[in-house]
């Protein structure tokens, strides 16, 4: 057997490359989610209170769908289009694979959301019209959405069964409206959204807290189911 | 265990709800190619799904190229290039972008191979693949195998769905490999004819169970189809290998899996007039063996 010295890439780099396939393969579609949330950030920062909250409309709805094309197109699709065993024939590990599509879809999201979350706070604090005491409320319910494509993406690696992810992603999306409802009567949070500073008491905390460790425990909990799965095709 | 093996496995189970692989025990020695025969549902896919590490046994033991698998999977998949019938390239993109894609994982790239495939496949690199005909699309995925020399070849169903010139074109490529005494070749198919051409070594696998597994030559030499005339009071003497014999009027015939000249002599002692003595097709081979299994009968 002739046995030669080969350098091969290491871990990081192989799952790396492996996002960085996933991002090139959607790049268009990103890139029109990308002018959508232009869209939603000029609207906002128009000096009028119904192109707010169109904007703010308009935002949610981005996040939404990218979450969703980010879900099907990275992951369910891999099974469906099959080309999952062109991908496993590679040297790679399942949870290395995990790994990557985790890396991938919740890095990208959060590009979104920290870039629309980030233009929430500027033009609240710039404009006069409105009231700084709403930013909890946007906060929170922009963590939401957060969540909700989080445990979308969750359901979609651990069961790799669209008509789940498709429940648990309407579910997410159709329950929107309800939140904001339902925080903007909620104690702690409604008292303060007329303020003209934002009020980040123990329940605005709490609530975002709340929002930031179901996060974390559906990520680990996703990795650590994928890293126990024992057939993959 | 044997240094001289690319694919030992030892007593291999796996069971689903309506399915299961059981006692499997297969070795493939290095630079054997080896061809895995089965009817659809078999086990086939299973079993080299199991081999690459995707699949894990209920019991049992896998090793590849030296390395344990599945906790070793990622070391020997850097020397596997495995396919299968179900293996899809991402539509939306080129060859030439899964060409730089493989490359990129793989430092043992051969560009100079790669550029050779192409020309010798008839291939576009520029070509998208939802643009290309079935044909292209198996010899693009065989081009990113291939093109990284890998010293164990692992196709499932690699020549189904191709029309007769692409898969003429794959099997002179994969000759052409074979080339390599180092490089060792375990291929599933239902086509007995791409196996007869191609494989040294044949598995029969039927219902979950490995059959039958030898050299090609022994299968071929072992098996016959003995045509003769018998008298009005022939009865057929008890002869080992005897797996099925047909008695219409004077003439008669019988298929054996042991062939060698004193079963003709045995014959010709009872009054039998031997009008030929015919070589099985693998196919017809293949047949046998799993109607043989199926009715439990290992003469």
């Amino acid at each position: 057997m002739t046995s030669k010295t080969i350098e091969r890439p290491g871990f990081g780099l192989i799952t790396w490359r492996l996002a960085a396939k996933d991002f090139w393969l959607i790049r268009w579609p990103l890139l029109g989610y990308v002018t959508l949330a232009m869209l939603s950030l000029i609207l906002i920062s128009i000096e009028s209170r119904i192109a707010f909250h169109a904007g703010l409309v308009l935002m949610v709805s981005a996040l939404a769908v990218v979450g969703a094309h980010l879900v099907f197109a990275s992951t369910l699709h891999e099974r469906t289009n099959q080309t999952l065993p062109f991908m496993l024939s590679l040297p790679i590990s399942f949870p290395q694979y995990a790994l990557s599509k985790l890396l991938f879809t919740v890095g990208t999201f959060s590009l979104f959301w920290l870039a629309l979350a980030a233009s929430v706070f500027a033009v609240v604090h710039a404009q006069e019209f409105l009231s700084a005491g709403m930013l909890p409320y946007y906060l929170i319910v922009l963590g939401y959405l957060a969540v909700a494509f989080v445990l979308t993406l969750a359901v979609a690696m651990m069961t790799e069964s669209v008509a789940w992810t498709i429940v648990i992603m309407s579910t997410g999306n159709m329950s929107i409206s309800l939140v904001m409802i339902t925080l903007a009567g909620y104690p702690g949070i409604t008292e303060y959204m007329a303020d003209a500073r934002a009020v980040w008491n123990s329940t605005a905390i709490g609530l975002l807290s709340l929002e930031a460790l179901l996060i974390v425990f559906l990520v680990s909990l996703t990795i650590f189911v994928q890293s126990r799965k024992s057939d993959f095709l | 265990m044997n240094d001289q093996a690319a694919v030992q496995i030892h007593g291999v189970n796996k069971s689903y709800p309506h399915f299961s692989l059981s006692g499997i025990n297969l070795d493939v020695s290095r630079g054997s190619i080896m061809g895995f025969i089965g009817p659809n549902g078999a086990g086939k896919s299973t079993t080299l799904r199991i081999i690459m590490g995707l699949v894990r046994p209920d019991s049992g033991t896998v090793s590849v190229l030296g390395r344990d698998i599945p906790r070793e999977q990622v070391s020997a998949k850097w020397r596997i290039g495995f396919a299968s019938e179900d293996m899809r390239l991402y539509q939306a993109a080129t060859l030439a972008w899964h060409m730089a894609f493989v490359q990129s994982l793989y430092t043992d790239w051969d560009a100079d191979y790669a550029a050779r495939l192409v020309k010798l496949f008839d291939l576009r690199t520029d070509q998208k693949i939802k643009g290309m005909s079935h044909g292209q699309r198996v010899k693009s995925g065989l081009l990113l195998i291939l093109a990284r020399r890998p010293q164990l070849l692992i196709l499932d169903e690699p020549t189904t769905g191709l029309d007769p010139v692409a898969r003429r074109e794959v099997l002179n490529e994969l000759m052409e490999v074979l080339a390599d005494d180092d490089r060792t070749i375990l291929f599933s198919s239902h086509n007995t004819k791409d196996v007869e051409q191609l494989s040294d070594t044949i598995t029969f696998i039927d219902r979950g169970r490995i059959i039958s597994s030898q050299d090609k030559e022994v299968f071929m030499e072992s098996w016959r189809r003995i045509r003769f005339e018998a008298p009005a009071d022939f009865r057929l003497p008890d002869l080992p290998g005897t797996t099925e014999s047909h008695v219409k009027g004077r003439f008669a015939s019988l298929v054996t899996c042991r062939f060698n000249p004193d079963l003709t002599d045995r014959l010709q002692q009872c009054g039998a007039r031997i009008h030929a003595v015919e070589r099985l097709t693998l196919e017809e081979i293949f047949v046998a063996e799993v109607m043989r299994s199926r009715e439990g009968g290992q003469s």
